[in-house]
């Protein structure tokens, strides 16, 4: 029988965000465990091959839970502790040492095979796990990590130039990402790329089953109120369109609050009336939205792939993107969504008029092909294959 | 006079048009006391620092009742009359001795003038003035009018109802704190800020514009904290868009969003001739205004904006944004231009289109700019109004 192989996936908080969770749910099972590390607020997980080793917040709790792991790890993995005394570097370097020892101490407790690293700006911190104590380190390449944070921080680009050749492999959101990460010396020849996973049974609950759009036109976008998302190229073509057809109304889905700049923006434009802001407290209620609404926009000028549009895509909601990131790697324009030119509210007011205008059979067609795309390239078999051949080619390096 | 200015924090380097503001009314043979939150050894004047909040209860308790005892002790009537007028606007028993605290430092001072340079720090300190038989100014700048009441609404309605006189730096500022709820009838006046315009000279004499031979290089200049209210993502997008024209772009400042404005330099391929500086001090700003030919300030909100002013009298052809004060600034087509904000497009074909004018046509609108500032926005003239503002003797108290 094949030895189980123990991953630590880490995001730095558990639960992660919903992307990282599904992923987590998805790859556990018979031939791999997951490790999640971390400060835990309240999540519970069915499968039983994820286990959870958190670290307590507030000074007095992290003392004491640094002093419990350091006996357990003297009592029961002496040359670790020997290894960590002699490298203490890696424990002072960065910030207050108890926090470190807090982080590092439950890792070494219960090392893994594979210490996956979700976010690149983590993987300084977590690299002498490979160094130290020959775990096989892997890194995710996602987010703004790696879209635009080391343009503005050279001793993280400088970070990333020594660390990502050393890695043993990666995993890339998008084929885009990628070819960002081969700036900073990753290589194609060690990366799979590996598109999301959704939770596609939960969509299916969701599934739009009328594609009649409503009067007045639902827009709809999902995100954090961050410069990111793009939000004032989105607002700007709704004004736009909103002079011509006012029959029109914009929703935004996030979980923070509204920035100033977006309040002015609306302020400015007078669409107070017009544009709604709405802070669902579940995902079930976020999806319910999206059943409801006649066309999703992603204005961001940055994304890997945005999971909002693969979820809009799998419960029949028409999607127009940005061409940001990855994204064209999964809108085929015309055929199962449209994408405009990142920053241009000018060419997206013109494509919101257009799916406003599409006739019911054209609108039919485009949700079934994004349907069609989401279940062939995004199935959850397809993705978990995909990581367990990951993993498994990640233990081989070396043997 | 004695007049007491209320401010967040004193004024650092950058902040010449509070320092020289001090100065005017300094001049004018005022006293002038500045009352800080923080006090960043400023020395020009006498400085009080306004008491803090702590974040440990019971430090706080302690010297909200230090301030109590030392307040009732030394000016007892005005404590009573404060906290009565506090009481008669409606304030809660709590409110009312919080108040009392954050104000105790200047409610011991014998003022005859309390002016608060900026309007938000006038909140929760509006019966003040009134307290200890002072008049009441505030002045009107960008953030307090644009955007704070966007998320505290109805924030000003007490400060309306005390205030005798208002002062803005901008006529359109003017018009949208009335949207706000001043009254038109409380006494305003609009006082332009100025600049040392002896210090701002345009000593160089320039030399022609070239631009249509496509050798040239024209440097571009923004003095800006990188803030999306300054609407430099919205330049650099309009810049991207300029067909044959070599340009360098040179942005001065330092701010939150410099890795938004990274990642948009870099997403359009202008890594080479965009360069963003970060801080430099007010005092070395000068020779960059000497190289630049053109000066663009593209904000989607201004209150009234000095670089354009001193971009103007160092003789830059300034292209500035139809933002609420820019407009003021900079007269459209005869001493600059201005393009409506959010437009990158309509930007670049303003820069195109200058850069295509008549060496003749384009003298004309700088010389058209350095006379206005000269003339309108200089220290003397603000000197002037800054003394009719505080002198008038008409004034009744409310």
């Amino acid at each position: 029988m094949e030895k189980k192989i123990n991953v630590a996936i880490y995001s730095g908080i558990i639960p992660a965000p919903n992307f990282i969770e599904n992923l987590i749910k998805l790859i556990g099972d018979e031939k791999i465990n997951i490790y999640l590390f971390g400060n835990k607020g309240s999540v519970k997980y069915k499968n039983s091959s994820i286990k959870i080793f958190f670290t307590p917040q507030g000074k007095i709790k992290i003392i004491y839970f640094v002093f419990f792991q350091l006996f357990r790890l003297f009592i029961f993995y002496p040359k670790k502790l020997y290894k960590l005394i002699r490298n203490y570097k890696v424990f002072t370097k960065s910030g207050s040492i108890f926090k470190s020892l807090s982080k590092i101490l439950p890792v070494l407790n219960h090392t893994p095979d594979i210490f996956h690293i979700q976010w690149a700006k983590s993987l300084p911190f977590w690299f002498f796990l490979k160094e130290i104590y020959g775990v096989k380190i892997v890194l995710s390449l996602r987010g703004s990590h790696i879209n635009y944070s080391a343009f503005a921080n050279d001793s993280l680009a400088k970070n990333y130039n020594i660390l990502f050749p050393n890695v043993d492999r990666m995993h890339a959101v998008s084929k885009k990402i990628l070819l960002k990460a081969e700036k900073y010396g990753a290589s194609r020849d060690k990366t799979d790329i590996i598109y999301s996973s959704l939770d596609l049974g939960l969509l299916k609950t969701y599934k739009k089953n009328n594609f009649k759009p409503h009067r007045p036109f639902r827009f709809l976008s999902v995100g954090r109120f961050h410069w990111v998302k793009g939000y004032q190229y989105s607002i700007s073509a709704f004004a736009n369109l909103k002079k011509i057809n006012k029959n029109i109304h914009y929703l935004i889905i996030t979980n923070n609050s509204i920035s100033e700049e977006i309040l002015y923006q609306i302020d400015e434009l007078s669409l107070k009336n017009n544009i709604e802001i709405v802070h669902p407290d579940s995902q079930d209620k976020v999806y319910e939205i999206m059943r409801q609404s006649d066309c999703l926009i992603l204005p961001s000028v940055q994304e890997g792939i945005s999971n909002v549009v693969l979820e809009s895509m799998a419960i029949g909601l028409p999607v127009i993107s940005s061409d940001c990131g990855g994204m064209k790697e999964i809108i085929n324009y015309g055929r199962n969504g449209f994408y405009f030119p990142s920053r241009d509210s000018v060419a997206l007011e013109k494509l919101l008029l257009k799916v406003m205008n599409l006739r019911i059979e054209e609108r039919e067609r485009i949700i079934r092909e994004g349907e069609k795309f989401i279940n062939q390239n995004l199935n959850t078999t397809l993705i978990k294959s995909q990581f367990h051949d990951f993993y498994k080619k990640t233990t081989e390096i070396g043997i | 006079m004695k007049i007491g200015l209320v401010l967040f924090k004193t004024p650092s380097f950058s902040e010449e048009f509070l320092i020289s503001k001090i100065k005017i009314l300094q001049q004018g043979g005022h006293k002038v006391i500045l009352f800080a939150n923080k006090n960043n050894n400023f020395n020009d004047c006498e400085v009080v620092e306004m008491p803090r909040v702590s974040k440990y209860f019971f430090l706080q308790i302690i010297k909200m009742t230090l301030a109590y005892f030392t307040i009732v002790i030394q000016c007892p009537m005005t404590v009573y009359n404060f906290l009565r007028f506090e009481k008669i606007d409606g304030k809660s028993f709590r409110q009312r001795w919080e108040n009392l605290y954050l104000g105790s430092k200047i409610l011991r001072e014998n003022l005859d003038w309390l002016h608060f340079c900026f309007i938000t720090t006038a909140l929760r300190k509006e019966n003040i003035a009134k307290s200890i038989n002072a008049k009441m100014g505030v002045s009107l700048r960008g953030y307090d009018i644009n955007i704070y009441p966007l998320k505290n609404h109805n924030c000003y309605s007490g400060v309306w109802k005390k205030v005798d006189k208002v002062h803005s730096i901008s006529y359109s500022l003017l018009e949208k704190a009335k949207k706000y709820g001043l009254d038109r009838s409380t006494k305003q006046e609009v006082i332009f800020p100025a600049i040392n315009t002896n210090r701002f000279k345009n000593k160089k004499q320039r030399v022609s514009f070239n631009y249509k031979n496509t050798k040239n290089t024209i440097d571009i200049l923004t003095v800006a904290r990188l803030h999306w209210i300054k609407g430099l993502e919205y330049i650099i997008e309009a810049l991207a868009k300029l067909e044959s024209v070599n340009f360098k772009y040179t942005v001065i400042g330092s701010g939150i969003e410099y890795e938004r404005l990274m990642l948009v330099i870099n997403q359009l391929n202008l890594k080479d001739k965009v360069k963003l500086v970060g801080h430099i001090p007010h005092k070395d700003i000068v020779p960059f205004y000497e190289k630049a030919d053109l000066y663009i300030q593209y904000s989607l909100d201004e209150g009234f904006c000095n670089a354009v002013l001193e971009a103007q009298s160092m003789g830059v052809l300034t292209v500035v944004s139809d933002a609420l004060g820019l407009s003021e600034n900079v007269v459209d087509g005869e001493t600059g231009w201005i393009v409506p904000k959010r437009k990158p497009s309509l930007l670049a074909r303003k820069i195109e289109h200058i850069i295509s004018m008549e060496d003749k046509k384009i003298n004309i609108i700088r010389l058209n700019a350095i006379e206005r500032v000269q003339n309108k926005f200089n220290l003397n003239r603000q000197k002037k109004y800054f003394d009719s503002f505080f002198n008038e003797n008409s004034f009744q108290n409310k």
